[in-house]
């Protein structure tokens, strides 16, 4: 086991690509360890047979759609209605859009690279700073991938085999408060820089319901996608399968902003995003392999359990490393590696599966977007030409919102939970 | 016998006889997946197995359990096994089928009538030549009697002879043995997995699934049928199953160590299933499903064709005429 | 056709393919009509898609690394780092293929779910995508050591630019 953790640390840290730094430390696991090596081909193999993580190429598919399907450029007008007229509208509605992108798309960077392109330029004209720009264009991505669908909660649940349908629900109320808390903090800063609106008056009622009767398509999908899964018309992956024909209906006869030219496009622009993710979910499955057999969640249960005996300082203890390891590493080798170590340790100490996964989630999505290594941090900032210190320096207050809010979670785990219960029981 | 296992250095005399425990100095792991959690009577009968193993052996061979399809689906152990690796799985006669197509048969309809019945079929030379060509694809069946209970219908219509199953649709796992079985018996089969089962038939999409009681309780199936039918059809056996390779380097005696206490294991996690099934029975009565009187003969008498179907009928006939019926 | 076009048209209408098999199986379900072996059969596919798609994406350099450290260091030196992790890398898809070449003999029997075909056709997945990856790896030792000849490493610049690259 030492073999695999020390090659894993020292091929993370000279750049080896994250896949190949997890297959490479497994291997190894296997050849010190005489397991036969046909294993590690077929633990990848393997992981690519599971029903539930076609969800994942589904929702990914569905979020590229967005762009081209017209149903982005009018959730932007509808957010500058509802927010423009607020002191550095343009923030405020970039996390307006977050959330009513949440209800289609469920990734994090995506919507911050989408946002930066859109939004980015003129919130620059407007006079805001460039690190305040970025940052917030990417932690509003987490509201994105908090809000049901979210590739994150599929990952976990299909990793920990924790409910996704539960799950989704129960990403409902976060992101919304995440809404309430990134907007309190742009609110802050743009009433002291004196960041500008966009309007002068709030909009009147009848723009508003112009905006929803306009938009009803987009905002009626998650609603689908929810009373979908719970009442059993579809497992999450169809739901997947649905949310992209349904992009497709209202592209092509609703909004007729869709091409087959366009629709071609996107599919390879997907299929690489999703090669990208599922290489690393291919060879994390061998790694787990090498964990569990050799009995690294027990051996790591029992040293955690000599910290504390208290079981909210050892859920502090492990979302804290969870933080820590997100700084440096990507989110879907965090989940996937992470997930099947601290989970069963949780458990033990009384935790729901779905109260732990929304906490889990929200850091480790949030570590493609603190420094010094992330994601839809390098995103942001390659597409608003923004230096990663002044990223860093803006993005301490939103980081601090985020925080304050997990705490909150944290410690009133009913937040979480009660609309899960509420609707299964 | 030590004859195997001395190892021949220089200025060692090779009929030297010692104890075997003290010979032994290799240490081997073996590492055993199920698919269901702990809390599963199967399990139980997996601790028994380690526990008894460790201690039989001193420490030779140790035991590790891995509950909740840790090592993989079935099919994947069974593939680890064949390439050499020390692990092993409790599985059932179907996705055995594949390395020996007879083997199946195991799963056949009223093959047995009941647990005891299923013993007896061991015991059959059927059973052992079959049992024994799994060791040239690499797979070793430790013992085959690990009972999981008895199969019945969960219905939302009354079910009591092979009329009233015409035209229902009725959930398969997709073995070919439960689907052809199911139609011999009458239904239509709709193939599922298992965690949808719940969901389907509260749509409809499925009017029943034949399922044993201690998972038909666990799933909550009385809340979505209306009546179940005691019919038996299947007696579902499983065995622990682990690699050839590995178990052909264990010296002689730890073999019939690990024979012997599985079979042991496997009769304490039976006689845990057969202590449960009445109880978890009467859970889902009292949930609201209403038991109804079936004609078992009828059942047998057309489920009988499935044999034919699935291609084992010599075969059958000579199980038959082995245990006299 | 190079293989570049070859797999982006495989793993696109491979992508497409998955959405009919999911929905038209689930729409039909709700009429009662089995199709079980369409999600069967879109697992066969995804295992195609995401290999084949894992040297695309390879293509593109798309696989992230952690590059905090490399990227202080002299161009030179970090393309000796590059090197050696490609040839590790290499190593790492050699074994993939062998075994994994090994595994579909070994186990051809296995039976893929409702489809009356070997799983040896998954299997084969992970063995064919190594294959392209080692081309695609040898290419780029190549030109590792070419720039080590010509002094100029100006191809090994890390570009955060990327768009994506992650999906959650
Ligand atoms: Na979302
Ligand atoms: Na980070």
């Amino acid at each position: 086991m030492i073999y695999l953790a020390l090659s894993f640390v020292i091929l993370l840290a000279i750049g080896m690509p994250i896949a190949f730094v997890v297959g490479i430390s497994s291997l190894l696991y296997f050849v010190v360890e005489n397991v036969p090596m046909q294993i590690v081909v077929q633990r990848m193999v393997s992981s690519t047979q599971s029903f539930a993580l076609l969800a994942v190429p589904f929702f990914v598919l569905a979020g590229n759609l967005m762009n081209e399907t017209g149903i982005t450029n009018r959730l932007i007008k509808f957010s500058t209605v509802l927010t423009g007229h607020m002191r550095g509208g343009l923030a405020q509605v970039s996390v307006v859009l977050s959330t009513l992108m949440g209800g289609i798309s469920g990734s994090a960077v995506a919507d911050a690279a989408m946002e930066s392109r859109i939004l980015g330029p003129d919130m620059n004209k407007r006079g805001f700073s460039k690190g305040f720009t970025a940052a917030i264009l990417a932690m509003g991505g987490l509201i994105t991938s908090t809000i049901p669908p979210s590739i994150g909660l599929i990952l976990y649940g299909v990793t920990g085999e924790v409910s996704i349908g539960r799950l989704f629900l129960a990403g409902i109320v976060p992101g919304v408060l995440m809404t309430g808390f990134l907007m309190v903090a742009v609110a802050i800063i743009s009433n002291k820089r004196k960041y500008s609106r966009e309007f002068e008056k709030p909009a009147s009622f009848t723009d508003v319901l112009k905006g929803i009767v306009e938009n009803i398509w987009a905002l009626l999908f998650p609603v689908i996608l929810i009373v979908g899964i719970r009442f059993g018309v579809f497992t999450p992956s169809e739901a997947g399968a649905f949310a992209v024909v349904y992009s497709l209906v209202i592209g092509i006869f609703v909004y007729k902003e869709l091409t087959i030219a366009k629709f071609i496009d996107v599919l390879k622009k997907t299929s690489v995003d999703l090669a990208v993710i599922m290489i690393i979910i291919i060879c994390s499955n061998v790694f787990g392999y090498a964990l569990v057999t050799g009995r690294v969640p027990q051996t790591l249960a029992g040293v955690i359990s000599t910290v504390s005996s208290n079981p909210y300082i050892v859920l502090l203890v492990i979302l804290l490393f969870v933080f820590m390891v997100g700084m440096f590493m990507e989110a879907t080798a965090n989940v996937l590696i992470l997930t099947p170590i601290f989970l069963p340790i949780v458990l033990g100490l009384g935790f729901d599966p779905v109260h732990f996964g929304i906490l889990f989630m929200i850091i480790v999505t949030m570590g493609g977007m603190t420094p010094p290594v992330g994601v839809a941090m390098y995103t942001t900032c390659s597409i608003l030409g923004c230096s990663i210190g002044e990223y860093t320096r803006e993005s301490i207050i939103f980081i601090v919102a985020v925080v304050l809010l997990l705490i909150i979670l944290a410690i009133f785990p009913q937040i979480v939970l009660f609309l899960p219960n509420l609707v299964y029981g | 016998s030590p004859k195997e296992t001395t190892t021949v250095t220089e200025g060692e005399t090779p009929t030297q006889e010692t104890p075997v425990a003290s010979e032994n100095t290799e240490k081997f792991v073996l590492k055993v997946g199920t698919v269901t959690s702990e809390t599963d009577p199967l399990f139980e009968g997996l601790k028994v197995f380690k526990a008894n193993v460790e201690e039989r052996t001193n420490g030779g061979v140790t035991v590790e359990l891995y509950s909740g399809a840790q090592l993989g689906a079935d099919e994947d152990v069974l593939e680890q096994a064949i390439v050499g690796a020390g692990v092993g799985i409790i599985t059932d006669p179907g996705r055995m089928s594949n390395y020996v197509k007879d083997f199946g048969i195991l799963g056949g309809p009223y093959l047995a009538d009941d647990y005891e019945g299923a013993l007896e079929l061991m015991g059959t030379s059927v059973y052992k030549d079959l049992a024994g060509e799994f060791e040239s694809h690499g797979l070793k069946i430790l013992s085959f009697n690990f009972f999981q209970g008895s199969r019945h219908l969960y219905t939302k219509s009354p079910v009591s002879n092979p009329e009233d199953l015409k035209g229902l649709r009725i959930r398969s796992s997709g073995s070919d043995i439960v689907t052809k079985s199911l139609e011999a018996m009458g239904a239509n089969t709709t193939v599922l997995a298992w965690s949808e089962a719940y969901q389907a038939l509260q749509q409809r999409v499925v009017e029943g699934v034949e399922v044993h009681n201690s998972a038909a309780y666990g799933s909550s199936i009385f809340e979505v049928t209306d009546y179940v039918s005691l019919t038996s059809h299947f007696q579902l056996l499983t065995g622990m199953v682990i690699s050839n390779g590995w178990f052909e380097k264990l010296p002689a005696e730890y073999q019939a160590i690990l024979m012997e206490e599985a079979q042991t294991g496997g009769q304490h996690a039976s006689e845990i299933v057969l202590e449960k099934d009445a109880e978890f029975l009467q859970q889902s009565i009292d949930g609201g499903v209403e038991l109804v009187e079936v004609d078992t003969e009828a059942f047998k008498l057309a489920a009988e064709s499935a044999y034919d179907a699935l291609g084992y009928r010599e075969l059958k006939d000579a199980i038959d005429k082995e245990l006299g019926r | 056709m190079t293989l570049r076009r070859f797999e982006g048209i495989f793993t696109g209408t491979g992508l497409a393919a998955l959405i009919v098999l999911v929905f038209s199986a689930a729409t039909l379900r709700w009429f009662g009509i089995d199709m079980s072996w369409s999600t069967d059969l879109a697992q066969l596919v995804f295992a195609w898609v995401c290999f084949i798609g894992a040297d695309l994406a390879m293509k593109q350099k798309r696989h992230m690394g952690v590059e905090i450290l490399t990227e202080r260091l002299p161009e030179r030196i970090r393309n000796g780092i590059y090197l050696f992790n490609s040839i590790l890398v290499l190593m790492f898809l050699v074994f993939v293929v062998y075994y994994g070449i090994n595994l579909c003999i070994v186990n051809v029997q296995r039976s893929f779910n409702t489809l009356p075909i070997s799983y040896s056709f998954v299997t084969a997945s992970a063995p064919v995508g190594a294959t392209l990856m080692i081309f695609t790896t040898v290419r780029r030792i190549i030109e590792y050591i070419g720039n080590f000849r010509s002094g100029d490493y100006s191809n090994i610049a890390v570009t955060h630019g990327e768009e994506g690259g992650e999906v959650i």
